[in-house]
């Protein structure tokens, strides 16, 4: 058993209507893969139920063999799952340096008082949180303005923000809901770069995307989802020709072989 | 590499501020007339350490409750009553009321997991109220609506803070106590949780915040801190029944975080001070004052979101002196 | 059992109150989303201008009632341009502060205009009381409770026969859509505003008979509208008349049967109560999450 990270049967229903529908997939260490649908195919509803924002009605949830079922987001992201917003779930009052730190919340272990008075343990984990937001928000090109609010920052840079924000608490995987969107195409391209990085590294990566282009030139392997359930899953190649997925994004039935 | 290190210059020239103010506090009493000054001295030092530790629930973590003046009331009475009916040294008061305040707070956190927004701050309305009727009807602890009166002035380790003078100097350092505290609060890693619950809550529960429990100890700090304030409060000015321990007074403490400017440090306490002078400052024309007063809260909420301290900090950067 | 009835009676009475303090309070929170605190000052008003009317200027009680209830809807279109229109959309804190802060100012306004002193207002009977199957009763109450079902009904009517009421729904329900849909949501919020204070005023003179007219009046009264729009759910018509209904029920009988002592405790024991076991109140209104 070496899938790192192993969804089965997940199910999620909202009223009468069945938003994800006994999905499965595996993700390998340091794969990236990217999960397409056209909308409503239950794609955030997925992200959401992985990271812990909701709760799932069925299926199994496992992260090197450990099981995520039922624990709240901060407890799953503790275990190695990390995931940014495609609406942005930004720290308005606090820079950007500090909306990065607190996505090391659950790697800090200083205490109130610890951290009040200034003991020479929770100082040193204050500066190593500050060194490691200097170097993340390098990475992803936005280090001056570390101490800068973050309302001086573009849409997309505030996107990069949160990938930046995610990667703080050294996550094992991470998932990125939409993360495109608001770049520009030298921008996504250099995203894309970031991102073979970070799954060279040993990171799997889940990505949602909406440009084609951009996932088909990135990922190992593609799950795609309509109304809730998997309707193919397989390399960039045979996704692009697979005929339920282009029936699924173009809306059009073909006859039936003969 | 290493993140850019704040310039010794930039650094010294932001202490500027909080020192100044320091020392003109430390030098007010040489400008006030008399005692009657200093006793306003004395609230107002009070109330600043009371709007502090309330801006940490209101505006750090962004949770809006109407019955912080509910736990003013306990800390007040709770040391009150524990120096006065069992002989008690000051100092025990003042933990107990501590730590008691504090436990309730930590219990009214425990609906406001589930309870969010405006029907919080409508349970803890109706909560604060409950409290004070509560502490009214029990006449045979704490005499009801005639208050409880004859309550020491503060001694410890044998020196009486009887004389007002001294009693100023003993609040002040409990005001700049508390300042300090939240102060280190707000650059710690628990600052930075409060706020994120504050500024988007999913965001910070996916980044690994327990909000549960930091919204807990929101609620504790602050109600420790009330605490603290009431049982200062209680000392000093002697005398405390349930009526002072009104809506009203939530209103004006509101007003206090409000006006200041929430979620600063020193917003509350400009706030404190300004709202406890300014009635005495216009006292000539005491009919008005109320009229005047809520049409400057309205006019402030509406005008100056980031209130006095906002409106300070924008000023600042204008001059360069702020970043 | 007479006794039942008598106080069942007076808390329903009471109760009528309650349900026009509490759904002029909602209709605002439903149409605009603006949480209006100053309401409690508009109650007072209505019953201070009642008695300047009948007191000053010698109107007859029938036209001092319907000239107060028209001039608190003027008042209620002042407000909407100084105070509400910049509240519309704002969080509910500012909206909550706002309000408190006109409130505060309308109190000392009052207390400037009107005298420090508790003033009355004459009831439309005389202080006779009248015997109804062996209940005495103030013909006063059975005028509050006649306009009560008078009036809401004829509100249940509108809001669901006419066009008007039926667009003033939509208003209320989803003011994006509505707008979309060509419904003209500033005149809809204007009509809610009026009406809101209409409402304030009619409360206001009816209930001024019972006891006397002071400054805090319009606070105490609007406590237990608050607490009606909890039981009955925030935002929600319905749920106000009911949620009035039901806590001038309770406290009547509360008062009697177990300690008027406690009276002022019970509305606030209630809100805790209800907002620990079902918060949304009785009809939770999918508006109010919006909040």
């Amino acid at each position: 058993m070496n899938a790192f990270l192993e969804v089965r049967d997940l199910r999620k229903t909202f009223g009468g209507l069945t938003a994800v529908d006994d999905v499965s997939f595996k993700l390998e260490k340091g794969q990236i893969l990217g999960l397409v649908g056209p909308n409503g195919s239950g794609k955030s509803t997925m992200l959401n139920l992985l990271s812990g924002v909701y709760a799932a009605d069925g299926g199994s949830v496992s992260l090197n063999g450990r099981s995520l079922a039922g624990l709240a987001p901060n407890a799953i992201a503790s275990a190695g799952l990390a995931r940014t917003f495609q609406n942005l779930q930004i720290f308005h009052g606090l820079s950007v340096g500090e909306n990065v730190s607190v996505g090391r919340s659950c790697r800090m272990r200083s205490s109130v008082l610890g951290s009040v008075f200034g003991t020479s343990f929770a100082r040193r984990e204050e500066a190593d949180a500050r060194d490691q937001a200097f170097s993340l928000l390098s990475l992803v090109g936005l280090e001056r303005y570390l101490d800068e609010p973050p309302s001086s920052l573009s849409y997309g840079q505030r996107r990069l923000l949160e990938l930046a924000r995610a990667l703080a608490s050294s996550p094992s995987v991470l998932m990125l809901d939409e993360p495109c969107a608001g770049l520009s195409q030298g921008e996504a391209d250099e995203l894309a770069v970031l991102i073979r990085r970070l799954g060279e590294s040993g990171i799997g990566v889940i990505v949602i995307e909406h440009n084609m282009r951009f996932v088909m030139g990135l990922v190992d392997h593609i799950v795609a989802l309509n109304f809730g359930r998997k309707i193919a899953e397989g390399d960039p190649r045979s996704i692009r020709e697979n005929e339920a997925v282009i029936a699924a994004y173009l809306g059009r039935k073909r006859h039936a072989a003969h | 590499m290493v993140p850019p290190r704040k310039s010794a210059r930039s650094r010294l020239l932001r202490l500027i501020a909080p020192v100044g103010l320091l020392a003109i506090l430390i030098a007010l009493p040489l400008a006030l007339k008399n005692n009657y000054q200093l006793g306003i001295a004395h609230q107002a030092l009070i109330f600043i350490i009371l709007a502090v530790g309330y801006d940490v629930l209101l505006g750090f973590t962004g949770l809006l409750s109407f019955g912080h003046i509910g736990l003013f009331a306990i800390g007040a009475y709770t040391s009150a009553l524990l120096v006065m009916s069992t002989g008690a040294p000051f100092l025990i008061g003042l933990m107990g009321a501590a730590v008691l305040t504090g436990f309730v707070g930590f219990l009214i956190s425990i609906p406001a997991l589930r309870i969010k927004g405006h029907y919080l701050t409508l349970l803890t309305l109706a909560l604060g109220e409950v409290i004070r009727l509560v502490l009214r009807s029990m006449e045979w602890l704490t005499h009801g609506s005639s208050g409880l009166s004859g309550i020491p002035r503060p001694e410890i380790l044998g020196f009486s803070f009887r004389q007002a003078l001294p009693l100023y100097y003993l609040l002040l350092l409990f005001a700049v106590l508390t300042v300090v505290f939240v102060w280190r609060l707000k650059a710690s890693r628990f600052g930075r949780a409060f706020m994120a619950i504050r500024d988007a809550e999913i965001g910070a529960e996916v980044c690994g915040v327990n909000t549960s429990k930091m919204k807990m100890m929101a609620f504790a700090i602050s109600a420790i801190i009330a605490g603290v304030a009431g049982s200062l409060y209680a000392h000093t000015m002697r005398f405390i029944s349930p009526e002072f321990f009104s809506l009203g007074l939530t209103i004006i403490l509101l007003a206090m975080v409000l006006v200041g400017g929430r979620g600063t440090i020193l917003g509350p306490a400009i706030g404190a001070a300004l709202l406890i002078a300014l009635p005495e400052v216009l006292r000539f024309v005491k009919e008005y004052y109320l009229l005047v007063f809520g049409i400057a809260i309205w006019l402030c909420v509406i005008l100056l979101p980031d209130g006095l301290a906002g409106l300070g900090r924008r000023l600042l950067k204008r001059v360069g002196l702020a970043a | 059992m007479d006794t039942f009835l008598q106080v069942t009676l007076s808390g329903v009475t009471m109760g009528c109150i309650y349900a026009f303090v509490a759904l002029g309070f909602t209709l605002t929170i439903a149409a605009a989303g603006v949480v209006n605190f100053a309401y409690s000052e508009w109650v007072t008003y209505g019953a201070f201008i009642g008695v300047t009317l009948v007191s000053v200027f010698g109107l007859p009680l029938w036209l001092a009632l319907l000239a107060t209830v028209l001039l608190c809807a003027v008042m209620g279109y002042a407000f909407q341009w100084i105070v509400f229109r910049p509240l519309e959309g704002r969080h509910f804190l500012t909206t909550v502060t706002a309000t408190i802060g006109i409130a505060v100012s309308m109190q000392a306004l009052a207390t400037l205009v009107w005298g420090p002193y508790a003033l009355t207002l004459p009831t439309f009977f005389g202080s006779g009381v009248v015997n109804v199957a062996g209940v005495s009763i103030f013909p006063h109450n059975i005028l509050i409770i006649a306009t009560a079902v008078v009036l809401i009904g004829g509100l249940q009517l509108w809001l669901t026969g006419t066009d008007i009421g039926l667009r003033l729904q939509a208003t209320a329900q989803d003011p994006v859509a509505a707008r979309l849909m060509g419904i003209p949501i500033r005149h809809m919020r204007t009509f809610a505003y009026c009406l809101s204070a209409a409402l304030a005023g009619l409360a206001g003179f009816l209930v001024a008979p019972l006891f006397v007219v002071t400054t805090t009046m319009g606070f105490g009264l609007m406590l237990k509208g608050l607490a009606a729009t909890i039981v009955g759910g925030w935002g929600s018509l319905k749920g106000a008349v009911f949620g009035g209904l039901i806590i001038g029920i309770i406290e009547a009988l509360g008062a009697t049967y177990v300690s008027s002592e406690y009276k002022d405790v019970l509305s606030f024991l209630i809100i805790i109560i209800v907002l620990l076991v079902r918060p949304r109140g009785l009809f939770p209104e999918p508006i109010a999450e919006k909040l």
